[in-house]
């Protein structure tokens, strides 16, 4: 159960100046990159990281989760206004909040989405509060034979729901395993891949990678199509707000589509899409009027938007008990906490319980902010949607420059940044996945030390990872997702549902 | 007629992160041949094993070998399933050559951007960098393209020197370097 005492104190560590602006600036951020088309959450947080050196743990953790909660919902706001989601978690928003604003209800759409976000954001919240010390309590019991299992669980869920194939994402997540033993090794301090160059001792930078492999395959992306359309979004009347009737009456939708989000996010891998639409699905289903969905539903549209912000909490669930980061966005938040010195996992629970707990309290103070900074910007929806891709993109690419090169202040770093970059570009048009790639490469040095120390401990015999219920477990299920995920794959081959995967 | 004909036979234009099978093909190749080379050139030469964990699990070696065997493996697998949809498939379409000149560009922008800061500093390599970009990208108001080459590495000079004290590349050049001294000296004689 949830510690009071221990939430009280976490309550007087987030309740300082600084770390409520870092949160509202993380939030005014966050908005910025999700109501610009290209721009993703996950590279909004990688672009701020840099600026956390300079932070306390406190205020640098409030400062990614306000970009973290608000990227997911601005990225609806282009969704509305243009047909084109700001993010990829806003995607199944397109499906009815365009009709909407096609109808001239755009208000409406913008309103509804801002409202089911916060809604499924604080129920979320609550939940992964609440099942938080119960799974810290049970990772307790793991050892390295039991965290190599949960670690291979991870990774084909990972690689089978973040692409077209889990070929391509076991591919992706061999590069990312390869590329996190550049530096020395963990068990002995040997020297790997080095090839004499000083500065690779230390290993690649987790920043470098994260930049190069979201930033820059996207420059190159955008900039091909900044330079063929620049013709100017139109956008037509907003029309009339919601009234509190309407939005009170799609409550059974706030509560199912933020259950099944939160389900999602608590698997490690799956992130906001699935979870968005999964969201969709249920309002659709126990809808009274499902005809209206894809022409202009408000139903839709909370569906959609509680099921992609419900992730938000149980997402951390994961990342904080077991070390394993339940999405992309999360995995570089446990980059910033190890930068900080803060190992997640079982431990940090029992170390510093107020700190966990403050995580999670910050993430209902970035729903606030995000509650009135995202009314402010629906009043200028019609505005802020017209962001120049041509000029934000080389901004953006100096600005990765920047923050790469300050980590460590070595050019090694930029240069190994830039050359990530074009590896993800030429995986990106072979639409190989890019988060199998990072959350390998996070989780290589933990899957290394785990199954080298069991196979230690064993004296080499693999019966070690068979002994114990928890690893045969977790196994079982890596075996039984690789075959579902393989098997999904072929049967939706070439269908609408595989393109959604897809995209 | 000629022209229908030429156009019928004319794959037609995909977008550029659309997969083709040759694409597949060319991947499937380069991840078998980095796995491969990867076991038998890459750790052999480049990962130092202790003699007496040699062979064993325990050497700093195991986990790199088995990677690259998943690597060949994984790509030999990619092989075999973009061949056998190769033959299979009907005409595909194809990436437009100026997207792959428009990336290519944008490409060439970020080395020798790296480049330029090795020779002329980080400021000064910025402004161009980003002056390049934006007008490659289709921005062509001088006034706009010069005020942000201007303003965001200044901002960013003052941020990260003064603010964060982080020290920038010395460059081949030094140009900023021998301003600042120049300055220092012609305030000095003032």
């Amino acid at each position: 159960m949830v510690d009071l005492d221990i939430l009280f104190q976490s309550l007087e560590l987030i309740l300082q100046w600084k770390v409520v602006a870092a949160c509202l600036a993380g939030v005014i951020w966050g908005m910025f990159v999700g109501v610009t088309p290209g721009l993703t959450g996950i590279m909004a947080v990688v672009i701020a990281l840099p600026l956390t050196f300079f932070m306390d743990p406190q205020s640098a953790i409030a400062l990614l989760l306000g970009i973290y909660v608000t990227a997911i919902y601005g990225g609806s706001v282009t969704a509305i206004m243009i047909a084109t989601p700001g993010t990829p978690n806003a995607a199944a928003t397109v499906l009815d909040g365009y009709p909407l604003a096609r109808q001239g209800k755009a208000r409406q759409a913008l309103e509804m989405a801002l409202y089911a976000s916060f809604t499924a954001g604080i129920l979320s919240t609550v939940v992964a509060l609440v099942i938080f010390p119960i799974v810290a309590n049970f990772a307790l019991e793991f050892g390295a034979a039991e965290v190599f299992a949960v670690i291979v669980f991870s990774i084909t869920i990972i690689a089978g729901v973040s692409g077209e194939s889990l070929l391509k994402g076991l591919i992706a997540a061999s590069f990312g395993f390869l590329i996190a033993m550049i530096g020395q090794d963990p068990i002995h301090g040997s020297s790997r891949f080095t090839f004499g160059v000083h500065d690779f001792q230390a290993g690649m930078h987790i920043l470098t990678l994260l930049v190069g492999l979201f930033t820059i395959p996207e420059i190159i992306v955008r900039g091909v199509e900044a330079y063929k359309s620049r013709d100017a979004v139109s956008v037509g009347d907003m029309g009339p707000r919601m009234t509190f009737r309407q939005f009170i009456s799609y409550w059974p939708t706030y509560l199912r589509s933020s259950a099944g989000g939160s389900l999602l996010g608590a698997l490690p891998g799956l992130g906001g899409s699935p979870a968005a639409f999964l969201g969709y699905f249920l309002a659709q289903r126990f809808s009274k009027k499902p005809e209206e969905f894809g022409e202009g539903s408000l139903e839709g549209v909370a569906g959609a938007e509680a099921g992609n912000n419900a992730v938000c909490g149980p997402a951390l669930v994961p990342m904080m008990s077991l070390g394993i980061p339940g999405d992309t966005t999360t995995a570089v938040l446990m980059g910033a906490l190890v930068i900080h010195g803060l190992n997640p996992g079982p431990m940090l629970f029992e170390s510093a319980p107020e700190f966990i707990y403050s995580v999670f309290l910050l993430l209902f103070v970035a729903l606030i902010f995000l509650f009135f900074v995202g009314t402010g910007v629906i009043r200028m929806a019609k505005w802020v949607v017209r962001m120049p891709t041509q000029i934000l993109f080389p901004v953006v690419l100096i600005l990765a420059t920047y923050g790469t090169y300050a980590v460590r202040g070595t050019m090694v770093d930029v240069i190994s940044m830039y050359a990530v970059g074009f590896l993800g570009f030429l995986l990106r048009i072979q639409k190989i996945p890019a988060a199998p790639f990072a959350i390998a490469f996070i989780l290589g040095p933990l899957f290394e030390n785990a199954l080298r120390k069991a196979l230690i401990i064993s004296g080499g015999s693999l019966d070690i990872f068979f002994s114990s219920k928890i690893s045969i477990t977790f196994l079982t299920l890596a075996a039984l997702s690789a075959g579902a995920s393989a098997y999904l794959h072929w049967r939706l081959k070439g269908t609408k549902a595989a393109k959604i995967i897809t995209d | 007629m000629l022209g229908d004909d030429v156009t019928a036979t004319q794959p037609a234009p995909i977008n550029l992160e659309t997969p083709t099978r040759r694409g597949d093909v060319i991947a499937a190749v380069l991840c078998l041949l980095a796995g491969l080379l990867g076991y038998f050139v890459v750790v052999p030469a480049a990962v130092y094993v202790p003699a007496k964990f040699a062979g064993t699990a325990n050497s700093p070696a195991f986990l790199p070998n088995v990677m690259f065997v998943i690597l060949a493996v994984l790509g030999a697998a990619y092989l075999v399933l973009s061949l056998i949809a190769r033959h299979r498939a009907a005409a595909e379409g194809r990436v437009s050559p100026s997207d792959w000149a428009l990336a290519g560009g944008t490409a060439l922008i970020c080395i020798g951007y790296v480049a330029a800061i090795h020779a002329v500093g980080m400021t000064l390599a910025s402004a161009l960098a980003v002056a390049a970009t934006i007008y490659y990208f289709g921005e062509r108001r001088p006034m706009v393209i010069a005020s942000i080459a201007l303003i965001l590495p200044m901002l960013l000079w003052y941020f990260f020197v003064k603010i964060a004290h982080i020290l920038f590349p010395t460059p081949w050049l030094g140009i900023i370097e021998w301003l600042e001294a120049a300055l220092e000296a012609g305030a000095g004689l003032v």
